[in-house]
């Protein structure tokens, strides 16, 4: 009884840090946004577009370490910082900032990467559990041939 | 390992069917005129001899004879008696197996009396002092420098030397236990009411009361006092004295009164010996010797409606009925016609303190009715047999008792006896008697001892090592062994070496009398080392372990040879103790080894190794270590397969940790690549 109710009481705990933590990262985004918004417009228009992949994660992720956007989003970055330094490179405007969200390739870059991250959140744990499994049973195949050598020298009395 | 189907010849020799490598004993060809009660006569050929004319006689395996008396008379070199030419164990038949035999010399001539004539021709006065007497008078003397006793002086273990019949020979005494197949007549009055099996080896004195009934048999031409019933002639010998009793009614001089006289004297110390009665035989006046011991009470003690003036006849009255004695002596009229009609205040003084529950011999709170009379009776009749229930016996005579209850039953007479040794009443017979003086600390020592044998309850003690104790001729009872006849533990060893049982490792080779017997040959000093397994505690690997410590112990002592069968057995004996390794293979490489050795007879080769505790202790170790590993083992495979949700939780925790560290890795891959391709 004592221990359900320490685990219901441990349970809200969480979903309130949580909140509050959702509700911290959606302040400084909006912070960021509205800095880089007043300062960096074209900028934040092909974040915006290019991270949405990462927003969306951040937004269905339950995992207690965020891991799922931790993986969607550095990928999702990683396609959309070539999209950012092509955008200053060829001048810091509205438009070429709507020329590279609406470019095909520079969306698949972004997309893609984020893809892979999403690629990378179901598949590793599959890979986890496999290895892991393979370690366990090998592990355990050692300890039953030694088991079995240890009851073949010795005469235990429960046998 | 089928031990039946390995049997083979020891290299050590056991006994064969020829004496000393010359004595050919011929079984089948029984000598009936030569026989003895408990031996019968066979006819022997001496390979080696130079045409003596020699007799056997073969013991019973199941009673004691008197080997100690054997072996002191068989230098004797005597014409007056069947000297003794060789003995020891011979194999009889493969069927039959072995036999103690004793060669003797030969008589010329027949028995001077048959044995079943009650009455036969009386010979001429001259014949039997002038002949017969000196024959026996030197033959006693020559047994009695050797401080042995005849015991069997009658005239039906008498020979003639020769055809004519004029000299004459004792016959054995050895084959059976002293006195036992004496009529009582030839027993002096003290040994009169004894069991014939208890009469015991007695004195010299004992002897020459004998040679005066034996005279006055041969003078009268039949057994003295043999037309009365046995109890009267017993109450008369109590009363008047066994002179009076036994010479009542015969024509005899006064000549051989004389001898007779002092012959026949119920007082062991006045009676006359080879001294008196050879310088009657020359001719001197010798001294004769008059009464009885008894003194007579002033006034009589009345014990079941009649009055007892003999303080020895009250004695065997009492014994004869221990319920209504055990009443009369608790009784104060009892302790004061002792102190005042007896007119024996140190008797009295000995009763009360019996009656008192004086502990002094028994250690013991309360006595049994028949053990307060028996003790009373001692002291009432110092000189007496002890008296106990339907036993009468003397201290001497309780082995060949012993071993006549244990060879012949009832189980209430084997009880009987044991009580009897477990009382007080042989020490305090050894203590009270003045005719057995010569060695009483030895004798009581012997009894005290006995009574400890009887309360210990391991293996080499109890009412078997009793048996042996008092009967140094009695071979080994156990019927693993008994057939081979053994009389020491050689024989022993050899024996359950000559045939071990089928059920080998069910059959304890140590039996209670096996044990007993071996016991029994032990010095002090030696019983102590070799039998103290039989009080170690332990579980069967010690026990057996002990067993073969104890025939390792005496294979060494004996110096018997290889033993293979009997190593064999005890291989097989074993088993438990190589089992109590739980290392299978040093169980295989122990059980090899002891194999290996069984087969080479050595028992003390292989107690050394099955005695070798650290084999144990390692074993011992190195499982508890192993039993700690497998069980480590077990456990961590329980856990490994038993926490499946678990570890598919922490294979998640782990993958998504790996994807985010690959995810950082892309991301700083492609800032590094993105930067140096622009820097470049």
């Amino acid at each position: 009884m004592t221990q359900a109710k320490t685990s219901t009481k441990l349970s809200a705990r969480l979903a309130h840090a949580r909140t509050r933590k959702t509700i911290t990262a959606f302040l400084l985004t909006a912070m960021i946004s509205a800095v880089l918004g007043a300062l960096a417009l074209p900028t934040l228009i092909v974040l915006g577009v290019g991270m949405m992949p990462a927003l969306v994660a951040f937004a269905v992720d339950d995992t207690p370490s965020y891991a799922v956007f931790q993986t969607v989003a550095p990928l999702n970055l990683a396609g959309v910082i070539p999209s950012i330094f092509s955008l200053w490179e060829h001048g810091h405007t509205i438009q070429a900032a709507h020329g590279e969200v609406g470019n095909a390739y520079s969306l698949m870059t972004m997309y893609g990467g984020a893809g892979i991250g999403w690629m990378l959140t179901f598949m590793m744990p599959q890979f986890a559990r496999t290895l892991v499994d393979s370690i366990i049973k090998v592990q355990l195949q050692r300890l039953g041939l030694r088991e079995k050598a240890i009851s073949g020298d010795w005469d235990f009395e429960e046998d | 390992m089928a031990l039946e189907t390995k049997q083979e010849q020891s290299t050590s020799q056991g006994p064969s069917d020829r004496l000393d490598e010359r004595y050919v004993i011929a079984f089948g060809e029984p000598l009936a005129a030569l026989r003895s009660p408990f031996a019968e006569a066979v006819a022997v050929t001496d390979e080696k001899g130079h045409g003596e004319s020699l007799f056997a006689l073969v013991c019973r395996r199941d009673m004691s004879f008197r080997l100690g008396t054997l072996k002191a008379i068989e230098a004797i070199e005597d014409a007056n008696l069947l000297n003794v030419a060789a003995h020891g164990v011979v194999k009889r038949s493969e069927s039959e197996g072995e036999r103690y035999v004793i060669v003797l010399e030969r008589p010329a001539g027949k028995r001077v009396v048959s044995g079943s004539d009650p009455t036969f021709r009386p010979f001429p006065e001259k014949t039997v002092l002038k002949t017969f007497l000196p024959a026996l008078l030197k033959g006693l003397a020559a047994l009695h420098e050797r401080a042995v006793t005849h015991r069997a002086l009658r005239p039906d273990n008498l020979f003639f030397d020769d055809a004519d019949c004029q000299g004459i020979r004792l016959g054995e005494c050895v084959t059976t236990p002293p006195g036992m197949f004496q009529p009582a007549v030839y027993e002096p009055i003290e040994r009169a009411t004894a069991v014939p099996a208890g009469r015991g080896v007695g004195t010299p004195a004992c002897d020459y009361f004998a040679l005066g009934v034996t005279l006055l048999a041969l003078l009268t031409g039949r057994v003295p006092a043999s037309h009365i019933e046995p109890e009267q002639m017993i109450r008369g010998r109590l009363e008047i004295g066994s002179f009076k009793t036994l010479t009542s009614g015969c024509q005899i001089s006064s000549n051989a009164a004389e001898l007779l006289q002092g012959l026949l004297c119920d007082v062991p110390e006045k009676r006359w010996g080879h001294e008196q009665v050879h310088l009657w035989l020359v001719g001197r006046r010798v001294a004769v010797p008059t009464g009885t011991r008894s003194t007579l009470a002033y006034q009589p003690f009345t014990f079941k409606s009649q009055g007892y003036l003999n303080r020895r006849a009250l004695a065997e009255a009492l014994a004869a009925d221990g319920k209504e004695a055990s009443r009369a002596i608790r009784d104060k009229r009892f302790l004061r016609w002792l102190e005042r009609s007896l007119n024996d205040p140190a008797a009295a003084q000995a009763a009360a303190s019996v009656l008192r529950g004086v502990k002094g011999f028994t250690g013991r709170k309360r006595m049994k009715d028949e053990e307060l009379v028996g003790n009373l009776c001692l002291i009432l009749d110092p000189e007496g047999p002890i008296r106990y229930r339907n036993i009468r016996a003397t201290p001497d005579g309780m082995g060949p008792l012993l071993a006549e209850a244990m060879a012949e039953g009832p189980e209430s007479a084997i009880e009987d006896v044991i009580y009897m040794l477990s009382s007080s009443l042989p020490v305090r017979a050894v203590d009270t008697k003045t005719e057995d003086d010569k060695k009483p600390a030895s004798s009581m020592a012997l009894f005290l001892r006995l009574r400890g044998y009887l309360r210990d309850p391991s293996r080499g003690f109890g009412p078997e090592r009793c048996l042996y104790e008092l009967n140094s001729g009695l071979p080994c009872q156990s019927p693993l062994v008994v057939k081979s006849c053994p009389m020491n533990a050689e024989g022993v060893l050899r024996a359950l070496d000559a045939a071990p049982p089928k059920d080998a490792k069910g059959t304890d080779p140590v039996d209670p009398h096996i044990a007993a017997f071996i016991a029994s040959g032990l010095s002090f000093t030696e019983e102590r080392t070799i039998f103290n397994f039989s009080r170690s505690a332990g579980g069967l690997r010690k026990q057996r372990t002990a067993e073969l410590g104890l025939l390792a112990a005496l294979q060494q002592k004996t110096k018997v040879g290889p033993l293979c069968n009997l190593s064999r057995w005890l291989a097989a004996r074993l088993q438990p103790v190589q089992e109590s390794l739980r290392n299978r293979k040093s169980r295989r490489e122990l059980g090899a080894r002891v194999d290996a050795l069984a087969a080479k007879g050595d028992l003390l080769g292989m107690l050394r190794l099955v005695g070798n505790e650290s084999i144990f202790r390692q074993d011992n170790q190195g499982y508890r270590e192993a039993l700690i590993e497998r069980n480590t083992i077990r456990a961590t495979r329980h856990s490994l397969e038993e926490e499946g949700e678990h570890r598919w939780n922490l294979a998640l925790e782990y993958g998504r940790q790996i994807g985010v560290g690959l995810a950082y890795l892309g991301l700083f891959a492609s800032l590094s690549t993105l930067l140096i391709s622009r820097m470049s």
